[in-house]
């Protein structure tokens, strides 16, 4: 928590909520992040986490709040313009571009991070500066091997590495990672999360990281948050969290 | 993804470059060995082309159906109509050609802010439904539009006031075709075109990493409206007259037709496209009067059935690359 009395803060959302009817994913959430701050963000299928990120991203609208991008008021901002504000979320399923080739996938982030929507007649070969970027994210995101695969011939593995490399395309300042390892194997987990995190330090990113696997929650945050029926219910470092008796309650009382 | 359906859109290469060059050659050379009803075809087809370039842009890029194209060409071709005809106040193609593009792009772009609010099944009913709306207008507004009689003694053109003769028009028509060829390439094999794929592919995505994705479909269709606009002055000019018709939604089917004839893999589909169903709707009509819509239909059905989305540029390919092979 020290964190955020230094650094200024990046995001803050106050009391947001969301309803589905009599289903309450998000409600009268707050939350405040400050610049390279990283939380993890754990909760049962159904607390609401992948809501709160789609409220901070902008493709859902909340009912209530507001939510503040280093002080200005965003909450009525399309998604795409706060992508290009910095607000940049992965996806928790696989969300790529399968009939682009790995390179084409990553040039269309960075397409669209550089504003370069409505070049219609020049030649995407020519676009020098976007084509060097791209060539720079493929290297640093492991991808030169399969550059110009397609990527719907590609594992599950490599279809995450290329959704986390678009974001980091776009230039972000806050990186909402939905489920980063869902569905990859014990070792691909250790290396997409290595990748990640190191990314994220570089570049003094704030990051939430939905993630059920506790081990791996210990080791990416100081500070990790519990939601439970669209509320927080606990927050602190790692250690002091899990041992909350309401907390473990919630977490195996609900088959996490 | 249904593998028979997903496709890899291809690059504009040297090859494509070529190709458009070979193509413009022939169709400079046929008039002075082909009859004059011959030309005409020619005329139509080479007329044909930005529309059908307008329908593949909205299916290879963005996967949509779009039927609407017969609003512009109905709208380009009434203006000429009254501009030229009716009122007779020009026919100068400097003048019309640039008004009609201008009330094609305004109203696509309207129309994009409704249409394009659907997607899929949903888009090609609302470009049906719209197209229906204009045609029921046109054709109640009897002393203005003349209602099914339509306007006939449009003049011929002028161009820079010098009036054109036939020849003069067919090939300023093949100015025009070409050079929206070269144009829509270019957008085939841009930034754009690659943004609009993404937004196909995957909307969520798209919009998550930062692109507009609304403008640019909205754009996507203005474009295909202005071809279609540019293609409805020229058309009326083509036969000196026109009717309702050109807004029944099943005139707009025809470029659908067109673009799956040709295939959506390869950018000479709408070209193969275009002349293909001219020349389908020429013969069979001549040698079968009765039986065009079973043979066209026919036609399409087999089309689809065994190369899909390849149509017949994809079965010259395959050809092709068999004998290559040998």
């Amino acid at each position: 928590m020290s964190n955020n009395e230094q650094k200024p803060l990046l995001i803050t959302a106050d009391k947001l909520r969301k309803y589905y009817g009599e289903v309450k994913p998000v409600n009268d959430i707050s939350l405040e992040i400050a610049q390279g701050q990283v939380l993890t963000l754990v909760g049962a299928n159904g607390a609401g986490k992948t809501t709160l990120l789609n409220l901070l991203t902008g493709l859902i609208r909340p009912d209530r709040g507001e939510i503040r991008l280093l002080g200005e008021k965003i909450t009525g901002v399309p998604p795409d313009q706060r992508a290009k504000r910095g607000i940049v979320k992965t996806f928790q399923l696989e969300h790529v571009f399968d009939d682009m080739t790995v390179f084409d996938n990553v040039r269309t982030a960075c397409f669209s991070s550089a504003g370069k929507h409505y070049s219609l007649f020049k030649d995407i070969e020519d676009e020098n500066e976007i084509n060097e970027r791209t060539g720079a994210l493929i290297e640093l995101f492991d991808l030169t091997g399969v550059r110009d695969a397609f990527v719907r011939n590609l594992g599950h593995g490599y279809k995450k590495v290329i959704d986390i490399a678009m974001c980091f395309a776009m230039k972000p300042k806050i990186l909402l990672v939905d489920e980063p390892t869902s569905g990859v194997g014990e070792e691909e987990k250790y290396k997409i999360m290595d990748l990640l995190m190191n990314q994220i330090e570089a570049n003094n990113l704030a990051a939430i990281i939905v993630e059920h696997d506790l081990h791996l929650v210990k080791e990416l945050s100081k500070e990790t948050i519990v939601m439970c029926d669209g509320e927080f219910i606990a927050r602190g470092t790692p250690d002091h969290v899990f041992s909350q008796e309401k907390v473990i309650e919630i977490l195996v009382g609900k088959g996490f | 993804m249904n593998t028979a359906l997903s496709m890899t859109v291809p690059s504009v290469g040297r090859r494509t470059w070529i190709t458009t060059l070979i193509f413009t050659a022939i169709v400079v050379v046929l008039p002075f060995f082909i009859s004059g009803y011959q030309r005409t075809l020619l005329q139509k087809g080479l007329l044909w082309i930005p529309s059908v370039f307008g329908v593949y842009i909205l299916y290879s890029l963005l996967r949509q159906v779009h039927f609407g194209q017969s609003i512009f060409i109905g709208l380009g071709s009434y203006i000429t109509a009254f501009m030229a005809g009716k009122y007779s106040v020009t026919n100068e193609l400097m003048i019309l050609l640039p008004l009609a593009l201008v009330v094609s792009i305004v109203v696509a772009y309207v129309l994009g802010i409704f249409i394009m609010k659907r997607t899929g099944f949903y888009f090609a009913v609302m470009g049906i439904a719209v197209t229906m709306v204009f045609w029921s207008l046109v054709y109640k507004a009897r002393t203005i539009t003349g209602g099914s009689d339509g306007i006939s003694h449009i003049k011929n053109p002028s161009l820079f006031t010098v009036p054109l003769s036939d020849m003069g028009l067919y090939y300023f028509c093949l100015i025009v075709s070409v050079g929206i060829i070269v144009l829509m390439l270019r957008v085939l094999n841009s930034s754009f075109s690659l943004q609009l794929r993404a937004i196909a592919g995957d909307l969520e995505k798209a919009e998550s990493i930062g692109i507009p994705v609304k403008r640019m479909q909205r754009l996507a269709f203005t474009i295909a409206g202005a071809n279609a606009g540019i293609t409805g002055v020229l058309l009326a000019f083509s036969y000196n007259y026109v009717s309702p018709s050109v807004f029944e939604w099943g005139y707009g089917a025809n470029f659908v037709q067109s673009a799956i004839i040709g295939g959506v893999t390869s950018f000479a589909g709408p070209v193969v496209g275009a002349f293909g169903f001219i020349n389908l709707e020429f013969f069979i009509s001549t040698w079968f009067a009765n039986l065009w819509e079973i043979i066209i239909g026919l036609t399409i059905a087999i089309i689809v059935v065994t190369v899909g989305e390849k149509g017949v540029t994809g079965i010259v390919q395959t050809l092709f690359s068999k004998i290559r092979c040998k």
